[in-house]
């Protein structure tokens, strides 16, 4: 045992090289900071930070409620009184860098109520395509909406004697209920959807991530082993090869896990960013559906998605190991893990993307038949009271990595890992 | 009983014979050489002797285990020094040791006693604490072979020891590995260096194309064949 923890350390040493933790870290920071920064602009984006400039060229008791209105819904509005020229005001919105404007003609009032339709001119100043310069002028589409509503309701009231135009346009409240097995709650579908893929977009990220990454370093480790003219010294000593096997998988396994938790975190914060802090609080006004849906995942969840994940990860590193086996330096182990990384992908797109219930039997079974596949749908199994299909994947899972640790256990006792490799018909040199 | 007992060795790779039913003996501290040309068989001999191949046939008994069938218990005899052997760059030298030492055995004192040899041997004076990635050809084949040693093996297999370096420290490991089977330690090496091995080997057996064609005393097998030099000897038994 005592070997196996000598091992474990020396191969976690091994791993932990400035080419391997100093990008890493540099993207973990950039994405720290480029959603903090994000967060920032999208909340003065959404709370109304951009002004909106309007010329008021009818100076009617409508158009001035208009823009009482809308100062009272708490946007900030900037009335160019300067001149009644279009250009004026154009040039005025270049100067002053404000995104948004809108013009009431002459006659807005008359035209509107004798139902000439008059042309409310809007003005959109685009500066750039990034997402925080097209959010700039996003307010201007709400703010025309309620514009087109508050002038509606009076020419309705005023038509029909009548203060009741919202329900003459809205006769009919829907109610929404969700259902999810047998349970159902009284909430929006486009919500429970919403919050559901979000907690579900997650773990098969991190799956995927930690899946790959540390295949990757168990392949590049044994390959580099052979590369450095280490191996045969390694093989030769008094230690059992199965523990140098299992030492090699969770030394790579450990640093994945640690990797991928720090670069979700990150990740987090990026993606809260770009959502302007919605990512994370989507869940807020749905509680009590998500409850009464029993969408939440409880701590019996929890430990079988871990299981879950364990097994899955194992099952990668067995794999690894094999593949590991045929390469001969570090530049090959990238691409012999290349058939691990298709068997990770399908069911990570499928996943993510698509139903797989829905899928032609045949290549649902397929689909099915990759033990990954089970990984990747656990955490939707569970998030849906589904727990015998997470069950029967760990145990076909289990099953998959005892083969191919029996295979890996076997290459390594054998001549195999001394001279297998992918030589496309050359003869083997030893 | 003797720490190597090869019997009717073979070894293929497929269809390829590299060792076609070889048989010698090594006896207590005894320094053995095989020698010969380029492909004859010799790194597969000592790499199968070390249990990094499978025999196809034969039997290879080390202090009396065979290790077709105890491979691990073998292995705690044995020591193996590759000829392209490497090392882990990222570890010092004393690192690299210490390691080393933590495979061959669970006790600490042991592990200090063969972390304190490894240092003795490999005689590097501060250098043993940098990186070995810092260190030349010379320095690095002294760590391993100090690695080698340190854990005083009953039987050490050097493939081509000197391999690469210069006289210097050439002459340094020879002196070692004498001084060393002088201790109790019986060695399985090869070279292609005919002088290396008559100054250090006891026995030597000429192979080539995986056959033993001859083994003796480097004089014996100079008398036989009326050479001046294993040169001369190899020549005219090749040439047979």
């Amino acid at each position: 045992m005592k070997k196996f923890w000598v091992l474990l350390k020396k191969e976690i040493k091994e791993l932990m090289t400035a080419q391997l933790i100093l990008p890493f870290v540099i993207v973990v920071i950039i994405f720290y900071f480029i959603g903090g920064y994000l967060q920032n602009e999208t909340k003065k984006v959404n709370t109304n930070y951009q002004p909106i400039a309007i010329m008021d060229l009818d100076q009617s008791q409508l158009s001035k409620e208009i823009i009482t209105f809308l100062e009272s819904q708490n946007f900030k509005i900037d009335k160019f009184v300067k001149s009644n020229l279009t250009n004026d005001f154009e040039n005025y919105l270049k100067e002053n860098k404000i995104n948004s404007g809108i013009i009431i003609p002459q006659n807005f009032q008359i035209d509107a109520e004798s139902l000439r339709a008059p042309h409310l001119m809007t003005y959109s100043q685009i500066t750039g395509f990034s997402l925080i310069a097209s959010m700039k002028s996003a307010s201007l589409p709400t703010v025309t909406a309620l514009i087109n509503n508050l002038v509606s309701d009076k020419i309705i009231n005023g038509k029909i004697k009548s203060d009741n135009a919202a329900l003459l346009k809205n006769p009919y409240i829907t109610v929404e209920n969700v259902m999810i097995n047998n349970k159902t709650a009284v909430t929006s579908a486009r919500q429970i959807i919403t919050f559901a893929s979000q907690q579900t977009m997650f773990i098969p990220i991190i799956l995927f991530m930690v899946i790959i990454l540390s295949a990757q370093m168990v392949a590049v480790a044994i390959a580099t082993e052979k590369e450095n003219k280490t191996l045969e010294t390694l093989l030769s000593t008094p230690v059992d090869r199965k523990i140098i096997v299992s030492a090699k998988m969770l030394a790579a396994g450990i640093i994945a896990l640690v990797m991928a938790a720090v670069y979700m975190l990150g990740f987090k914060n990026y993606i809260n960013g770009i959502s302007g802090g919605s990512f994370s609080s989507s869940g807020e006004g749905i509680k009590d559906a998500i409850t009464q849906l029993g969408l939440s995942l409880s701590n019996s969840d929890y430990i079988i998605l871990g299981i879950g994940l364990f097994v899955g990860i194992l099952l990668a590193l067995a794999i690894a190991m094999i593949l590991g086996a045929f390469a001969e330096d570090a530049k090959s182990a990238q691409s012999v893990i290349a058939p691990l990384m298709v068997l990770t992908l399908i069911p990570y797109f499928l996943t993510l993307f698509a139903d797989i219930n829905t899928l032609q039997p045949i290549i649902k079974y397929i689909v099915y038949l990759i033990p990954f596949t089970h990984t990747f749908l656990a955490g939707q199994y569970l998030t849906l009271g589904q727990v015998q299909p997470v069950i029967l994947g760990i145990i076909y899972q289990f099953v998959v990595f005892i083969i191919f640790v029996y295979i890996a256990a076997r290459i390594f006792s054998s001549d195999y890992i001394m001279t297998m490799k992918l030589n496309f018909g050359k003869k083997n040199k030893i | 009983m003797k720490p190597l007992v090869v019997k009717n060795l073979k070894k293929s790779y497929g269809k390829f014979e590299a060792v076609k039913g070889i048989n010698f003996e090594i006896g207590n501290n005894e320094i053995f050489a095989l020698i010969g040309p380029n492909g004859a068989g010799k790194s597969t001999t000592l790499k199968t002797i070390a249990t990094l191949l499978t025999p196809s046939d034969g039997q290879i008994l080390v202090y009396g285990e065979d290790i077709s069938e105890k491979q691990e218990k073998a292995r705690e005899f044995i020591s193996y020094l590759p000829e392209e052997a490497g090392a882990y760059k990222r570890l010092s030298g004393k690192e690299y040791l210490k390691l080393l030492a933590s495979l061959y055995s669970d006790d600490d004192r042991k592990i200090k006693e063969f972390y304190d040899r490894g240092v003795a041997i490999a005689n590097l004076g501060l250098k043993i604490n940098d990186k070995i990635a810092t260190y030349s050809k010379g320095m690095t084949r002294k760590i391993l072979l100090a690695r080698a040693l340190m854990v005083m093996p009953k039987l050490a297999i050097l493939d081509e020891p000197t391999s690469g370096l210069d006289v210097t420290n050439a002459i340094y490991i020879r002196n070692i590995i004498k001084e060393y089977a002088k201790k109790g330690m019986a060695v399985l090496l090869s070279s292609h260096n005919m002088l290396e091995i008559e100054y250090l080997s006891d026995r030597v057996a000429i192979i080539d194309k995986g056959t033993i064609y001859e083994t003796g005393t480097a004089k014996e097998l100079k008398l036989k064949h009326k050479a001046d030099n294993l040169e001369e000897v190899f020549i005219k038994v090749a040439s047979k």
